[in-house]
C-alpha cells in the first residue's frame, strides 16, 4: 500500500485537481432570475405592457382583500353604523384611533402610489414600444393606464386632501414631496379620463371587468361633479346614459343576485375568482349579525351566512324609506326568523316567528346579535359554502343608477328642474315609489343614500358637498361626539411625514 | 515558563565561557553519533528511544514510515516538530537546553525512527509515542552515580511521589514537577516517578504540568528536615483542541501563535444545555457574543446573533457560521447534534475574519466536529431527559379584573355598565359560576425533551473514524408543537501514503417539526387576547369553537384540534478534503463541500377550522444546495533557528441555490386525509415556486511569519466576487495584517515568575458584507393575475426598483488585544479593543412611496463602532479533590452613525431619517418617540375641576381625564410629531456571561449567569404595532385581554396606565408607554454532576460515567413584562424553563 508517486507525478495529480474541480467558466457570477421576467422585458413588449396592465386591476380588488379595510369608503357616515365587531374605529367613529399611524390610512395611501407608479411606468414606455402598426391596441393599453391613474388620483385627493402629483415614472429617488395645487391634479385626472373614453370601447364582450369607455365616462362625470362644472357633468352623464349600453334593471334584487354581478346596469364591475386569486373578499359577512348566536337561530344563507358584524344601517337610513319602497325589502334585512327546532326554541315561539329580544332571560342585547343588515353583498353559497368568510362575488363599483343620479345633480345645479327630475324619477319608479316633483339637494342625498347607501360613494358625496360632518353628527350616534371639520380629510401617514417634510392634515398635526 | 526561562538566562550570564565550550564539544559528539547512526539502527541496542516496550507501541507503527527530510542549522526542538509533523505525530516536551542546540540531518534514506535517533543522538532526551498521538520527549533518569548528591544538610528534607495519567492510572515520565515559588524542581522517570531533594523545611505548593495535560496543584506540602515526604499526583489530559490548538480558518494555530482576536467557546460546558440549536448556547459563553433569542420554539428559531454588535443597517448582522470547513447559510443549525461538536471558536477581528473576506464583517463562527482517534475504539453515551414549563408566565387580567376592566371601558365610554350590556350570555354564565379559564394554562402544558446520541471513536494508524447517531424529541410548552431529529455523524481520516491523506465529514439529519399554527396570531396569541370569560368545552365536553359568542373568539385549543401545520427536513452537510504533501513543508488541499437540504411542509385547516370555511391543504417542497470548492496551497519552512514562516493561498468557489413549489387547495371532500389529499381538492390555487442562486468566487493568500516564536506576524489577502452586485462591482478586495509581540518571551520579563505569558496583538484589516436579497441590482417583477368573467390574463409589473451600482459594504477594524496568564494559569484573561468603519452600507432605506415602492436597497452611510470585549478565567482553588474556577465574559459594543444619505437642510446640517429611525451621531436601533409623561388627572382623589384645568392648560386640549400625557418637547403647546425625541436605544449598555464551577472529589457543580444591561425596548405586549405595523392594537378598549396593568379610574387615579375606553381601540400615544427598559439578568443554568469513582466504573464494565442534574432559564430579573425580555413580537413562542436528568458514559 505504501507506494511512492514520483514528485512530478503528486504534482501533476494536484494540478489536474484544481483545474478540474474550479472550472466554473464565463457567468458564474451572473444572476439569472427563473422565476420572473426582468422589468426590461415587460416594459419593451406589446404583451409584456399589456400583462403589467392586469397589475393596476389588482389595486381595487387588494382593497377588498383586507378583512380591516375593505369597508372604510363606508365608514364614518349617516347611513352606517358601527357593529359589534368593528376592527376600525377611527375610520368609523373619527376617535384618537385615526392618527398619522392608522393602518388603513397608511395601506392605501402606499398601495395607491405604488400602482400610480405602475401605471406611470406603461404611460411613459407604451410610446416607445413597437406595437407594429396597430395603434388602436397600443391606445387601448394607456388608455386602460391612463384611467387607473385618474381613478387613484380622484380618490387619493378626495380622501386625503392635500396630496403631491406623480406623473412619470422618477429617473432619481424623489426625496421632498409638496401637496400638489388641486387644479393640477384635476387637469391630469380630466385629460386622463378624457383620453381613455375617446380610446376605449363601450364593451369587451370577452372580458366583462375590463375598463370600458362607460367607466371612465362615468368616473369623468364624477370628476366634473366635484369641479362642479355641471353643464360637462351633465352632459357626460347623459352622453352615457343615452349611448352606452346599459339599462336600469327591473327589480332592484336583480342587481346584486348571485352570478349576475356583470349585468346590464353594472358598469364597472370589480372581479373576483378563486383560480386567479388566492383569498376573495369580504363584504359578504361583513355587514350580517351575530344572528346564528341565538338559540333556536341556524346559520343559513336565508338569514345571511356567515356573520362578522362590522357595521349596520342606521335609523336615518332605515327611516328613509318608503315602507313600499322595493329596495328596502331588496337590500335590507330587518328580522330574523326561528328555524332550527333543534337548538330549542323559547317558551312559545315556533319556527317561522320573528325573534324579538324579549324573548330570552336575560333579554338579549339586540345590537350585539340583531342589528338590521345590508344584502348587496350578500352571497348566497355561489362561490363559497355557508361557513366561508371570503366571497367571490364581483363587487359592483360603477352602476348606471349613479349615472342617473349625477344626470339629475347636475341639471338641478343648473337649475333645470325638469330635466333633474327626469332622472331621478326613472330610480323611485323601479322602487315602486311615488316620482318626486321637486329636486334639491336634501332631497337628492335622501334619494342618494336610499339608493346608493353601503355602495363606498356616501362619504364622496357627503365630503363633496360639504355636508359630511353635519350629516354624521346628525345621523350617526356613535361618530356624533367626536367628529370635527378637518375630518373630511384623513391623516397622512407619519412615515411619508417624516420622509418627505410632507404637510400633515389638520386634526392630525 | 517563566521558571524555566529565567534559569535559562541565568545560566547563560553565569557560565557564557563554559557554554561555549560545552556547545563545540556537543557539535563535535553530534558529529560522531550521526556517523554512527546506521549502525544503531541495526543493532537498536542502548535506542534513545528507551520506553519503547511502552504498550503504545503498537500505535508507534508512524515510527518506521520511510521519511526524507533535510535540515540545516535549525533548533532541536524544531527538528523534532517537523520530523514529528511529517510522521503525523504532535510533539510534546519537557524544555531542556538541550532542545535549543543547533542540529543538522540528512536524510535522503530511512525512517522516521531513523530520524529520531539521529536529531537526539548524545543527549539524554528520551523519546514516547503517546496513545493520543503525541510525541512525548522527556529527559531520562539519571544514573544513581550522576545523581549521587552531597548528602543532605540536616535543614532540607525531600518530596517524592509517582505523577500517573488520571485516566489510563499508568506513570507519566517526564512531568516537570516544581515547588512554586522557589527554583526547586525535578521531572519524573520512565514510571513517573519523581523526588526533589535540598528542600529547606516548609510548607510549599507543589505543581506538576506537562504539555497535553492539566496543571495539576497541591496547596500546603509540609517539608520536615531529613524526611521524604510523599506527594503522588494524576493528570487529567487537557482537552485538545481547545486550549492548545485553535481553528483559526483554513488552518489551525497554536493558540500562541494566534494574531487576531479569536474567541474559543468551552463546549464542554454547553453540553448539558437543552438547546436544540447550538447557536443559542452561545448566549454569552464568549465575550463580544450575543445571541438574542426570540422565540423559544422547539426545534430553536428566532435567534439572532451579534458579534461586536451591530454595524449594518439592513445587510445582515449575522455572523457566517463555518462547520468543518463548509459556510453555511443562516443560522438555523438546529440539525447539527451539540455532542459531536468539539470546538467553535469565533473570529471576532477584521485580521482573523479577513480571511473570509466579503463574509466576515459581522464575524466567522467556525465549529468543528468530533474526529477518531487511533487507539482501541471507545464508544461514549450521552442521554438525557427533561421537563419544561413556560419560563415566565404573563400576568393577565384575571376573570373578575377583566369584568372590571371592561365596564370601566363602558363607563369610560359612556356606555351603560350593567352586566347584560357588557357580557355576552357566555360571559355571564361563567361570571356567575366564577369558572374563569386560564387561557395560558389552558394551552400550555410540561414538555417533554429526550435526548440520546451514541458514539465510537477508534482507528489505526491509517484509518481513525469517529461515527455517532442520535435522537431526539422535544415536545414544546405549547401544545401539539414538538420537534423530532435523527443525526448520523460518520467523520473519517485515512492516510493511505504518507504524503497523502483524505479526510471526510458526514452529517445526515432528519427533523420533524409541528409548529401548531404557527402562522400569525397562532394559538398563542389567541390564548393571550381571550376572555377569561369563556367556556373551553361544550355540555358534551367536545371542544367548542367559540368561547364566548363573540365569533372572533375562537378556542385556540379547538384551533389546534382542527388543523395540522408538519414541517420536515433532510439535510445532507458534509465535505471531503484531500491532502497532498507535495514537497517538504508545501501541502495541496481540495475541500469540497456540500451543504443540502430537502424540506417539506404541510399544512391543513379542516372545514370546521375558524368556525369553518377556511379549509384548505397546502403542500409545499424546497431544496437549498450549496456547494463550496476549496483549492488551498500552504507552505510552511523554518529558516534558520528563529526564523518561521507559513504560507497559504486559496482559491475557491461557492454556489448557493434555493427553490421550492408550493400547491394549495380548497373545498376537499373529506377531512381525513389532510394535506395528503390535496389531490382532492376542488379548487386547487395556482401553485407558487421559487427561485434563486447566487454564487462567490474568492482568492486568498495570507503569510503568517513569526520571529523567535516572539513576533508573530499575519498578512492576510482575499478577493471575493459576489455575483449579487452590480456588474462592475462584483470584486472586493480584503486585506489586513496582524502583529502580536509575546512579551513573556523576553528577557526583561521572563525573570517576573508571576507571568506565564503575556501577549500583546495589534491588528488592522478590512472585510465586506454581501449578506443582502438576491436579485437586488436588477429590477424584479411580480406576476398578477386577474380573472375578468372567468377569463384569467396574467401578467408582470415592476415589483422594485433596480440598482445596478450595488457594491461590497465594507467595514475596517482596528483591534488592540492582550492575552495573560498568570500565577502558573490561576489567572487567564483577554481583553480586546475594538474601533470599526462601516462604509458603503447596504441600507433598505424607506423611500417616499412617491418613488413606487417603499425602499430601496443602496449603499449609503457609515457607521463607527467601538468595544471592549473582556475575559476572566480564574483557578481560585485547584486541588485534585477540590477546585473552584470562575470564569467572566463582559463586553459592550458602541454603534454611531456618521453618514446617512448624505442630504443636507437649508442650514447645511446633515439629514437625520426619521422614518427609519436613523440618527446621525445616535446607535444603530434607536426608540423614537413621544416622552410619556404621567397620566392626566392622577395621584390623590379625583376632582374634576382640576382635572379639565389641568388638561385645558396642557398641550392636549382635548384629552380626557386619565389618558397619556405626553411631554411638550418644542413648547409650542401642541403635541405633534415635533415632539418625539429619541428616547432610547436597543443597543445594551453592556452585556456578559458570569459562570463558576466547583468540584469537590467526584461531584462538580456549575452555575452559569447571563446579564444584558441598559437597553431599551418596545413591549410586544403593550404595543405590538411597533414590531408589525399592520396588526391591530387592542389595548385597554376591554374587549380583548391583556398583561394586568394598574388603569387610571376616577375612584383611583393613582395609576401608569390610561383610563380604558371601549370606543377606541387604544389610548392615544400608547407607544410612548410601551417603552420599557428590557435589562435582565437571568440564572441561565445549574448543573450539579456526578462522576463515578474509576474503580467503581470499572466494576460496571465502563471507563467513565457521569450523572447530572441540570436546570436551565430558570430566572429572570427583569422590570420588562414579557414571556422574555428579548421577545420579538407578539406572535413568538415563549422561553420554557427545563429541569434535565442525564448520564455521559464512554466505554
Amino acid at each position: 500500500m505504501k507506494t511512492y508517486l514520483s514528485m512530478p507525478t503528486r504534482w501533476l495529480l494536484s494540478l489536474l485537481l484544481l483545474v478540474g474541480l474550479t472550472g466554473c467558466g464565463e457567468g458564474f457570477l451572473e444572476e439569472e432570475p427563473r422565476t420572473f421576467v426582468s422589468t426590461e422585458a415587460v416594459l419593451n413588449s406589446p404583451e409584456g405592457l399589456e400583462g403589467a396592465v392586469v397589475a393596476l386591476y389588482d389595486f381595487p380588488t387588494w382593497m377588498y382583500h383586507s378583512t380591516r379595510y375593505s369597508y372604510w369608503f363606508i365608514s364614518g357616515t349617516d347611513v352606517a353604523r358601527i357593529g359589534p365587531l368593528h376592527e376600525d374605529r377611527g375610520t368609523a367613529l373619527y376617535n384618537t384611533d385615526l392618527n398619522p399611524q392608522h393602518g388603513a390610512s397608511r395601506e392605501y395611501w402606499n398601495q395607491s402610489y405604488q400602482t400610480l407608479y405602475r401605471a406611470n411606468a406603461i404611460i411613459a414606455a407604451a410610446p416607445n414600444v413597437d406595437f407594429d402598426g396597430d395603434e388602436a391596441r397600443r391606445n387601448r393599453v394607456i388608455a386602460e393606464a391612463r384611467f387607473f391613474r385618474a381613478y387613484i388620483l380622484f380618490y387619493l385627493h378626495q380622501r386625503y386632501g392635500n396630496i403631491p402629483l406623480v406623473t412619470e415614472p422618477s429617473e432619481t429617488i424623489r426625496e421632498k414631496e409638496q401637496p400638489a395645487d388641486p387644479a393640477d391634479i384635476y387637469r391630469v385626472i380630466v385629460d386622463d379620463l378624457r383620453f381613455a373614453t375617446d380610446n376605449l370601447a363601450w364593451t369587451y364582450d370577452d372580458q366583462p371587468g375590463r375598463i370600458t369607455k362607460g367607466a371612465a365616462m362615468h368616473l369623468l362625470a364624477k370628476v366634473y361633479l366635484v369641479l362642479q362644472n355641471w353643464q360637462q357633468a351633465a352632459q357626460t352623464a347623459e352622453t352615457l346614459i343615452l349611448q352606452g349600453p346599459y339599462e336600469l334593471l327591473d327589480d332592484p334584487a336583480e342587481i346584486f343576485a348571485d352570478n349576475n354581478e356583470n349585468n346590464k346596469e353594472a358598469i364597472w364591475t370589480i372581479q373576483f375568482d378563486p383560480q386567479a386569486d388566492n383569498y376573495g373578499h369580504f363584504l359578504a359577512v361583513m355587514f350580517t349579525p351575530l344572528y346564528d348566536r341565538i338559540q333556536g337561530v341556524a346559520r343559513t344563507f336565508e338569514q345571511g351566512g356567515r356573520p362578522w358584524a362590522r357595521m349596520y344601517p342606521s335609523a336615518y337610513l332605515l327611516s328613509l324609506f318608503d315602507k313600499n319602497d322595493r329596495r328596502l325589502k331588496a337590500w335590507y334585512k330587518t328580522h330574523w326568523v326561528y328555524d332550527d327546532p333543534d337548538e330549542g326554541l323559547p317558551p312559545g315561539r315556533q319556527v317561522g316567528d320573528t325573534v324579538r329580544t324579549s324573548d330570552f332571560n336575560p333579554p338579549l342585547d339586540s345590537m350585539l346579535y340583531l342589528h338590521p343588515a345590508c344584502k348587496k353583498y350578500w352571497e348566497y353559497g355561489a362561490t363559497r359554502d355557508i361557513n366561508q368568510a371570503d366571497s367571490y362575488k364581483g363587487i359592483i363599483r360603477y352602476r348606471l343608477a349613479e349615472t342617473y343620479l349625477i344626470a339629475a345633480e347636475a341639471y338641478m345645479r343648473l337649475g333645470d328642474q325638469a330635466k333633474a327630475l327626469e332622472y331621478i324619477n326613472p330610480l323611485r319608479r323601479r322602487a315602486g315609489v311615488p316620482d318626486l316633483t321637486e329636486l334639491n339637494e336634501d332631497i337628492l342625498l335622501e334619494e342618494h343614500a336610499r339608493e346608493l347607501a353601503f355602495e363606498q360613494d356616501r362619504w364622496f358625496t357627503l365630503k363633496r358637498m360639504g355636508r359630511l360632518v353635519q350629516h354624521v353628527r346628525q345621523y350617526n350616534p356613535d361618530a356624533a361626539p367626536n367628529i370635527k371639520d378637518c375630518h373630511v380629510n384623513m391623516p397622512i401617514p407619519q412615515e411619508f411625514v417624516d420622509l418627505t417634510g410632507f404637510p400633515q392634515n389638520d386634526c392630525y398635526r | 515558563m517563566a521558571t524555566r526561562q529565567r534559569l535559562f538566562w541565568k545560566r547563560i550570564e553565569a557560565c557564557r565561557l563554559w557554554l561555549l565550550v560545552l556547545g563545540v564539544l556537543l557539535l563535535g559528539a553530534g558529529q560522531v553519533r550521526a556517523q554512527q547512526t546506521e549502525a544503531r539502527t541495526a543493532s537498536k541496542v542502548d535506542t534513545p528511544i528507551a520506553w519503547l516496550n511502552d504498550p503504545y507501541l503498537e500505535n508507534a507503527a508512524r515510527l518506521s514510515q520511510p521519511l526524507r527530510l533535510t535540515l540545516e542549522q535549525v533548533t532541536r526542538e524544531q527538528a523534532l516538530r517537523i520530523i514529528a509533523q511529517q510522521a503525523g505525530l504532535r510533539l510534546s516536551y519537557e524544555w531542556s537546553e538541550a532542545m535549543n542546540e543547533p542540529v543538522t540531518l540528512r536524510q535522503s534514506q530511512g525512517t522516521v525512527l531513523d530520524a529520531l535517533y539521529a536529531v537526539t543522538a548524545g543527549t539524554d532526551l528520551r523519546l514516547m509515542i503517546t496513545r493520543s498521538g503525541y510525541l512525548l520527549v522527556g529527559r531520562a533518569p539519571k544514573s544513581s552515580a550522576e545523581t549521587a548528591e552531597p548528602a543532605p544538610v540536616q535543614q532540607e528534607g525531600s518530596i517524592a511521589g509517582r505523577v500517573i495519567d488520571a485516566a489510563t492510572g499508568e506513570g507519566l515520565p517526564g512531568v516537570n514537577v516544581f515547588l512554586v515559588g522557589t527554583t526547586l524542581g525535578a521531572s519524573t522517570d520512565i514510571d513517573g516517578n519523581y523526588r526533589i531533594d535540598n528542600i529547606p523545611a516548609g510548607l510549599y505548593t507543589l505543581q506538576a504540568s506537562f504539555i497535553g495535560y492539566r496543571t495539576a496543584t497541591v496547596d500546603s506540602v509540609e517539608v520536615r528536615a531529613g524526611e521524604v515526604t510523599v506527594v503522588n499526583l494524576a493528570l487529567e489530559q487537557e482537552v485538545l483542541g481547545l486550549e492548545e490548538i485553535v481553528v483559526v480558518g483554513y488552518g489551525t494555530q497554536r493558540r500562541r501563535d494566534v494574531t487576531g482576536a479569536v474567541s474559543s467557546v468551552n463546549v464542554e460546558s454547553l453540553q448539558e444545555l437543552p438547546v436544540t440549536n447550538v447557536v443559542e448556547a452561545l448566549q454569552t459563553r464568549a465575550p463580544g457574543v450575543r445571541v438574542i433569542t426570540s422565540d423559544g420554539r422547539p426545534g430553536g428559531s428566532g435567534l439572532e446573533v451579534q458579534i461586536r454588535g451591530a454595524r449594518s443597517l439592513t445587510a445582515s448582522n449575522q455572523p457566517l457560521f463555518v462547520i468543518d470547513g463548509v459556510p453555511v447559510e443562516g443560522v438555523n443549525l438546529s440539525e447539527l447534534n451539540l455532542s459531536d461538536i468539539v470546538s467553535i471558536e469565533v473570529l471576532k477581528d477584521a485580521s482573523a475574519a479577513a480571511i473570509y473576506g466579503a463574509r466576515g464583517s459581522n464575524g466567522v463562527v467556525l465549529i468543528t466536529t468530533r474526529r477518531g482517534r487511533e487507539g482501541e475504539g471507545r464508544f461514549s453515551y450521552d442521554g438525557s431527559i427533561g421537563f419544561s414549563e413556560i419560563a415566565n408566565p404573563l400576568d393577565v387580567f384575571s376573570g373578575p379584573e377583566f369584568i372590571a376592566l371592561r365596564r370601566e371601558a363602558y363607563r369610560a365610554a359612556g356606555m351603560p355598565t350593567d352586566d347584560e350590556t357588557i357580557m355576552d350570555p357566555v360571559e355571564r354564565e361563567v361570571a356567575q359560576s366564577g369558572q374563569y379559564v386560564d387561557w395560558q394554562e389552558a394551552v400550555l402544558r410540561t414538555g417533554v425533551r429526550h435526548n440520546h446520541n451514541l458514539s465510537y471513536s477508534g482507528g489505526s494508524d491509517v484509518f481513525q473514524v469517529y461515527a455517532s447517531g442520535g435522537y431526539l424529541r422535544e415536545e414544546g410548552i405549547l401544545k401539539r408543537t414538538f420537534f423530532e431529529r435523527g443525526t448520523f455523524r460518520l467523520n473519517t481520516d485515512y492516510r493511505p501514503i504518507s504524503w497523502l491523506k483524505f479526510t471526510t465529514n458526514f452529517l445526515l439529519a432528519r427533523t420533524k417539526q409541528d409548529v401548531a399554527g404557527g402562522e400569525r396570531y397562532g394559538p398563542f396569541w389567541t390564548a393571550y387576547t381571550l376572555s377569561p370569560l369563556g367556556k373551553i368545552y361544550d355540555e358534551q365536553g367536545r371542544l367548542r369553537p367559540f368561547v364566548t359568542g363573540d365569533p372572533s373568539a375562537w378556542n385556540p385549543l379547538y384551533q389546534l384540534q382542527e388543523s395540522r401545520d408538519d414541517r420536515w427536513s433532510t439535510r445532507v452537510l458534509g465535505n471531503l478534503v484531500a491532502q497532498v504533501n507535495l514537497y517538504e513543508g508545501l501541502n495541496y488541499q481540495l475541500n469540497a463541500g456540500m451543504d443540502y437540504n430537502a424540506t417539506k411542509m404541510g399544512e391543513y385547516r379542516t372545514s370546521n377550522y375558524s368556525g369553518g370555511g377556511q379549509q384548505r391543504a397546502v403542500l409545499g417542497y424546497g431544496e437549498s444546495t450549496s456547494y463550496t470548492i476549496e483549492n488551498i496551497l500552504t507552505y510552511e519552512r523554518q529558516l534558520g533557528t528563529l526564523h518561521n514562516l507559513h504560507a497559504t493561498l486559496l482559491y475557491s468557489v461557492q454556489r448557493v441555490q434555493d427553490e421550492d413549489l408550493q400547491a394549495q387547495t380548497r373545498n376537499l371532500p373529506s377531512d381525513l386525509l389532510d394535506y395528503n389529499a390535496i389531490s382532492s381538492g376542488a379548487d386547487l390555487r395556482s401553485p407558487t415556486r421559487n427561485y434563486s442562486a447566487w454564487s462567490l468566487e474568492s482568492y486568498m493568500a495570507r503569510l503568517r511569519y513569526s520571529f523567535a516564536d516572539r513576533y508573530l506576524l499575519t498578512l492576510t489577502g482575499r478577493i471575493d466576487g459576489s455575483s449579487k452586485f452590480g456588474a462592475g462591482n462584483k470584486y472586493g478586495f480584503f486585506p489586513a495584517v496582524a502583529f502580536a509581540w509575546q512579551l513573556s518571551q523576553e528577557p526583561f520579563l521572563a525573570s517576573v515568575r508571576q507571568i506565564d505569558n503575556l501577549k500583546l496583538r495589534l491588528s488592522w484589516g478590512q472585510t465586506g458584507n454581501q449578506e443582502i436579497p438576491i436579485y437586488q441590482s436588477l429590477g424584479q417583477t411580480s406576476l398578477f393575475s386577474y380573472s375578468f368573467g372567468g377569463n384569467i390574463v396574467k401578467g408582470y409589473a415592476p415589483a422594485s426598483l433596480p440598482n445596478p451600482n450595488l457594491k461590497w459594504e465594507k467595514t475596517t477594524q482596528f483591534n488592540l488585544g492582550l492575552d495573560a496568564s498568570l500565577f502558573g494559569g490561576r489567572i487567564m484573561s483577554t481583553i480586546d479593543l475594538y474601533r470599526s468603519w462601516t462604509s458603503d452600507l447596504l441600507l433598505q432605506r424607506q423611500i417616499p412611496v412617491t418613488n413606487g415602492f417603499t425602499s430601496f436597497l443602496d449603499n449609503i452611510g457609515k457607521t463607527e463602532n467601538w468595544g471592549i470585549d473582556f475575559s476572566l478565567d480564574t483557578y481560585l482553588i485547584n486541588r485534585p479533590d477540590f477546585s473552584w474556577q470562575v470564569n467572566l465574559n463582559w463586553s459592550l459594543s458602541r454603534s454611531k452613525i456618521v453618514r446617512l444619505t448624505g442630504q443636507t437642510d437649508e442650514a447645511g446640517n446633515p439629514v437625520d431619517d426619521i422614518a427609519n429611525r436613523w440618527f446621525i451621531g445616535h446607535p444603530i436601533g434607536v426608540i423614537y418617540d413621544w416622552v410619556f409623561d404621567g397620566i392626566f388627572c392622577s395621584g390623590g382623589p379625583y376632582d374634576e375641576a382640576a382635572c379639565q384645568q389641568e388638561i385645558a392648560s396642557s398641550a392636549q386640549p382635548d384629552a380626557q381625564p386619565g389618558d397619556i400625557r405626553v411631554r411638550d418637547l418644542n413648547g409650542d403647546g401642541v403635541i405633534n410629531d415635533q415632539d418625539r425625541t429619541i428616547v432610547g436605544t436597543t443597543e445594551p449598555d453592556w452585556y456578559g456571561g458570569l459562570g463558576t464551577t466547583l468540584t469537590y472529589k467526584n461531584f462538580d457543580l456549575s452555575v452559569f449567569f447571563t446579564a444584558v444591561q441598559g437597553v431599551t425596548r418596545y413591549n410586544p405586549y403593550i404595543y405590538p404595532r411597533a414590531y408589525d405595523p399592520n396588526i391591530v392594537v387592542i389595548f385597554l378598549q376591554g374587549r380583548a385581554n391583556q398583561i394586568a396593568v394598574d388603569y387610571w379610574t376616577p375612584e383611583d387615579t393613582d395609576a401608569d396606565f390610561p383610563r380604558p375606553n371601549h370606543q377606541r381601540e387604544m389610548p392615544r400615544y400608547l407607544s410612548a408607554r410601551a417603552v420599557w427598559d428590557a435589562s435582565y439578568v437571568q440564572l441561565r443554568n445549574i448543573t450539579l454532576g456526578y462522576t463515578l469513582p474509576a474503580l467503581l466504573a470499572a466494576r460496571i464494565g465502563v471507563d467513565r460515567m457521569r450523572l447530572y442534574l441540570s436546570g436551565n432559564n430558570l430566572y429572570y430579573w427583569t422590570d420588562f413584562e414579557s414571556y422574555n425580555p428579548e421577545q420579538g413580537d407578539v406572535e413568538g413562542y415563549p422561553v420554557a424553563r427545563t429541569l434535565t436528568f442525564g448520564v455521559n458514559l464512554s466505554f
